[in-house]
């Protein structure tokens, strides 16, 4: 989220719940781009974040006014992504276990050798899976470091990813972790710590 | 590697740590770096983005009614929403003041729609610099009073003032 004072992002919110839709459209701006982030982290595949940030963002709106802490909005927020992330996730991983073998691997997210899913597709004005690819503006170092962490996390269990990204991508606390996933603490502190262990493992490729 | 019994996780060394720990602080550095920039590529593209605030605009419309004052012409009905924007704008119309959330209490209404507003509760901000806090409640109370008489010809629900906030401006 950009930085902005905490009494503006509640005057919003609350202008947002009172049906203001330019106070909304303002949260949109401000929260898309750290929720596309960890989406894509999630699920490595650029049409699919945009598709979970825009259904979370539209949900949002139609929820808004159950929202009873306007200041609590950036987790609330940040939980109905996540959620709606590690189902289409969960539901992708069973899709690709069922027609793996028919399916062409390079247009599979987080297939390997996948080029780095979030740059370039944008820029370029065009989106889906098949337009990965690199953009001239961005160096080849940062393509490959994104490109080659995008593989690691897809390599790994969808719950310890998840785990994973919120903490060290995103910075939340064990505790916010944890009440995200509708997990206890002590998983969240074991999941992290798998994942950190297995992706240490594989660090060398992502260098 | 060592296991760590209670995570079941590999102890690693502190070099590693350290390495993995840069690698991390690169990747986020680097795609913060790109936001702050305004880099497309790293934020929902400007497709998505418009399709979005549509779909919202769109879905704004099709909130509740509120039943109205009959005209000569015959009964009629406004938005919710064209309710709260109209008390929002009175609101905001008053120096000083910053509408935060309106709610209303209604009448009985017929089948789906609701019936007139009696009671209209605004919660406001008040800039630091308002010298008279009760005196900008008060002209917020006529501000909405005359615009829903102005406006919908809605005469003299009760409306309550709640300053809960303090901004600079």
């Amino acid at each position: 989220m950009n930085p902005v004072a905490a009494a503006e992002l509640r005057t919003l919110v609350l202008r947002a719940q009172d049906g203001e839709v330019e106070a909304f459209e303002r949260l949109v701006d401000l929260t898309q781009g750290r929720l596309f982030r960890t989406a894509f982290m999630l699920l490595g595949d650029r049409q699919d974040a945009e598709d979970t940030v825009q259904e979370s963002l539209l949900l949002a709106w139609r929820r808004l006014h159950m929202l009873e802490k306007p200041d609590a909005f950036g987790g609330w927020l940040t939980r109905i992504c996540v959620r709606r992330a590690t189902d289409l996730g969960r539901q992708r991983a069973r899709r690709a276990t069922d027609v793996t073998a028919t399916e062409d691997l390079e247009k599979l997210p987080y297939a390997a050798g996948a080029a780095p899913a979030a740059y370039g597709t944008a820029a370029s004005g065009t989106t889906g899976a098949t337009a990965y690819g690199t953009s001239p503006e961005h160096t080849a170092i940062v393509d490959a470091q994104l490109g080659a962490l995008t593989r690691v996390l897809g390599s790994i269990d969808p719950d310890l990813r998840a785990c994973w990204v919120l903490r060290e991508i995103d910075g939340l606390t064990y505790d916010e972790i944890a009440r995200t996933l509708a997990i206890t603490e002590p998983t969240v502190r074991g999941r992290l710590a798998r994942a950190r262990s297995l992706i240490i493992r594989r660090m060398d490729e992502w260098r | 590697m060592p296991i760590d019994p209670d995570t079941d996780a590999e102890i690693t060394d502190e070099a590693t740590e350290k390495r993995y720990r840069e690698l991390v602080d690169t990747v986020v550095r680097q795609w913060n770096d790109l936001e702050a920039a305004g880099d497309r590529s790293v934020q929902l593209s400007a497709e998505v983005l418009t399709g979005l605030k549509d779909a919202v605009r769109a879905d704004a419309r099709h909130g509740p009614q509120v039943e109205m004052p009959p005209t000569d012409a015959g009964p009629w009905t406004t938005s919710e929403l064209a309710l709260r924007t109209l008390v929002r704008h009175a609101v905001d119309a008053v120096p000083d003041a910053l509408s935060l959330r309106t709610s209303f209490d209604y009448a009985d209404g017929e089948g789906r729609t609701r019936g007139r507003p009696d009671r209209i509760t605004c919660r406001i901000s008040a800039s630091t610099r308002t010298p008279n806090l009760p005196a900008l409640g008060e002209a917020v109370r006529t501000a909405v009073a005359t615009a829903c008489q102005d406006e919908l010809a809605l005469a003299a629900p009760a409306i309550d003032v709640h300053i809960e906030d303090l901004h600079e401006r």
